[in-house]
């Protein structure tokens, strides 16, 4: 088991490399000229070419990005070109917002859609699962940010239950934190939530066919446990497998949700960089979420690992 | 004579028919067996053989109780099976255990086989886990296998091993009756072997019945005292094996019997010419069984007007078995005698004579 928690975190390395790479050589792409972005309309050719000599940017591409690359991997990844201020620090700030928004979300995707969709497994082609097919067609039809638009009308401004927007003042207790992240989170969460709740759905009528659930049931343990001890956990193998392509689409989703929530995470400071052409913020975001992404792929490796003996390394 | 062990009396189950592609659509019910009636004695062995479709699964699922039939009740011992309600005691799903066919599926991938096997003896006995791990051990090294695969995985084995355990599994909670659904044909032929002398060595160590269901004729006959012809939701011959295997009174019995394949290239080929000769029509039983008429009519060579008309009563055969068959009582009136004695005679036209269409 370390062995391969060893050998994933090695191959994340060079993966993460070449996402930082193929981004910055994309990146060019954009015809925005940043220093034209921050010297305004009016700046004559003279202050332009200077300002891009100041921020390195009249120097062959591939200096620019060998540049970058040795400092990167000693933990600097630059300076804001925009407001001057450290990437490092930045990300630092944001990350915690934005990590804690795809977790909770996962959280509320795993918990809702694996209990409905066991549901409807355990009542299928009855009302109750009936009724969960329709309502999970809905959650993945419906966009996440207008989910999240009626939620903060409706439980955030009419009913005043959660804070409708993030708060401007970082929360300072765990509490205040929990309450802002909830709506996020669940706006978030529904769609992935949907797709869930069909997958468990589906492979948990499938265990339930199993012998080894009849031969449960012959032993003569009673049907709650039969679902619990042999059931679900031979169910969760796809649920698992799905979340991992599900916490991806979460970290894109976290950026329309961020918009509507007004949440100070790595989405808008993201799609920020990516506007102005703001190379070293783009390149800070590339690399946190490539490693957000490694390390959430890794961890449910290793749980399907426990889930499944079969996949287990001798 | 004594009280039999298992005692199933004019059982008819019925599935729903369910829904069709449509919403407006309602499929027809289906009659998967049709009142039959077996007994099986303790420590007995009774082969249900049949194609597949015949019933003979579903007849084994009700006696286990996943399923309850639309009437007709089951006894076995002192449980009143066909009674229970939707809680089904502890107690007799200690008293009857299952083996299935596909012993890759019979066994939980997640579970090491030590946890598979301890988990009935801490149901029924109570056992604490290493009292369990203990008497699962005994149980491998019974059914042939080493101790320490208690804490092996199920893929780690190869099928008759996966088989054994499924077995062991099976004989913890010591039950009264075992229902073995077909538990070598996804086996290879050397491995069968293998299980049935293990079953048959194991029946004499611990004086369970089985209730072994199978569609291989010939794995029957060796383990079996008794044997059932399921033909299409209904028993259509019962009796002693050897009665059964020699002396057919049941034209679809000696169907059965002529497609076992002989080993000797010149017998095989005068079988599969009889074969071909007592095969009418499609093989397998399609469509929804009949309610009013013998299941085999469409596909009896010697099928008569009357086949069509009602399902035959039971009429006891020579050799003390019964069976369910128009012959005995009309046209050729067979009365209990075999089959093979029309093909002798060649009364073989004049029999089947009536037959509309052929």
């Amino acid at each position: 088991m370390l062995r391969l928690l060893v050998s994933r975190i090695l191959a994340a390395i060079p993966l993460m490399l070449m996402v930082a790479t193929l981004v910055f050589f994309l990146a060019q792409l954009n015809p925005v000229d940043p220093a034209a972005t921050i010297m305004g309309d009016d700046a004559d050719l003279e202050s332009l070419a200077e300002k891009r000599a100041e921020l390195g940017i009249d120097r062959p591409l591939v200096v620019q990005y060998w540049d970058w690359l040795n400092s990167a991997v000693v933990g600097d990844l630059g300076t804001n070109w925009f407001n001057g201020e450290e990437i490092t620090t930045e990300l630092r700030d944001r990350i915690p917002v934005t990590l804690s928004m795809v977790f909770g979300s996962l959280i509320v995707a795993l918990a809702i859609g694996s209990a409905f969709g066991v549901l409807a497994a355990l009542k299928a082609g009855r009302w109750p699962d009936r009724t969960i097919t329709v309502a999970s067609s809905l959650g993945l039809a419906v966009p996440n940010f207008w989910i999240g638009l009626v939620l903060a009308y409706y439980v955030g401004v009419k009913l005043q239950w959660l804070p409708a927007i993030w708060p401007t003042t970082r929360p300072d207790s765990l509490a205040r934190w929990v309450e802002a992240l909830i709506l996020p989170c669940v706006a978030l969460g529904i769609s992935a939530s949907a797709a869930i709740a069909r997958q468990a759905r589906s492979s948990m009528i499938g265990v339930l066919q199993r012998d080894y659930v009849r031969t449960a049931l012959a032993k003569g343990l009673p049907v709650r446990r039969v679902v619990s001890r042999h059931a679900i956990r031979n169910a969760a193998i796809p649920v698992v497998t799905l979340a991992g392509f599900q916490t991806s689409a979460l970290i894109g989703g976290s950026i329309f949700v961020e918009f509507v929530f007004n949440v100070p995470g790595l989405g808008r400071f993201g799609v920020d960089a990516i506007l102005r052409q703001n190379m070293p913020a783009l390149l800070g975001f590339v690399i946190v979420t490539a490693a957000v992404v490694v390390v959430v792929n890794i961890v449910l490796d290793l749980s399907y690992a426990w889930l499944n003996p079969k996949v287990r390394p001798e | 004579m004594s009280e039999p062990l298992l005692d199933i009396d004019d059982v008819t189950i019925v599935f729903p028919g369910g829904r069709g592609a449509l919403p407006w659509q309602k499929l027809p019910e289906v009659r998967a067996v049709q009142h039959v009636s077996l007994q099986i004695d303790a420590g007995d062995t009774l082969g249900l053989v049949g194609e597949s479709g015949s019933g003979k699964t579903t007849l084994g699922r009700a006696v286990l109780r996943f399923l309850r039939p639309e009437s007709g009740s089951i006894r076995l011992g002192d449980f009143d099976v066909t009674g229970f309600g939707r809680q089904v005691p502890t107690e007799y799903r200690k008293t009857v255990q299952v083996v299935f066919q596909d012993p890759v599926g019979s066994l939980n991938p997640s579970m090491v086989v030590g946890a598979i096997i301890a988990e009935p003896l801490r149901i029924h006995f109570g056992m604490d886990s290493s009292a369990a791990r203990e008497r699962a051990g005994e149980l491998l090294e019974q059914v042939g296998l080493q101790r320490h695969y208690l804490d092996r995985y199920p893929h780690e084995f190869s099928g008759g091993q996966r088989q054994r355990i499924a077995v062991a599994r099976a004989l913890a909670t010591e039950p009264d009756l075992l229902v073995l659904d077909e538990p070598v044909s996804a086996l290879d032929v050397s491995t069968q072997s293998q299980v049935i002398n293990l079953l048959e060595r194991l029946q004499r160590e611990t004086g369970a019945a089985y209730l072994l269901i199978a569609h291989d004729l010939a794995v029957v006959r060796h383990t079996c005292h008794r044997i059932a012809v399921m033909y299409h939701s209904r028993v259509v011959e019962l009796g002693e094996s050897d009665d059964i295997c020699e002396r057919p009174t049941h034209p679809y019995t000696e169907l059965l019997l002529a497609s076992i394949p002989d080993p000797d290239p010149a017998v095989q080929h005068v079988k599969s010419q009889r074969r071909r000769e007592l095969a009418q029509g499609v093989a397998g039983a399609s469509g929804r069984a009949p309610t009013g008429s013998c299941p085999f009519a469409e596909r009896c060579p010697h099928v008569m007007d009357v086949c069509r008309e009602s399902f035959p009563e039971p009429i006891p055969t020579a050799t003390g078995g019964t069976v369910w068959c128009h012959l005995h009582t009309s046209g050729p009136m067979l009365g209990g005698r075999p089959v093979s004695e029309l093909a002798a005679g060649s009364s073989m036209a004049e029999a089947s004579a009536p037959a509309a269409d052929g």
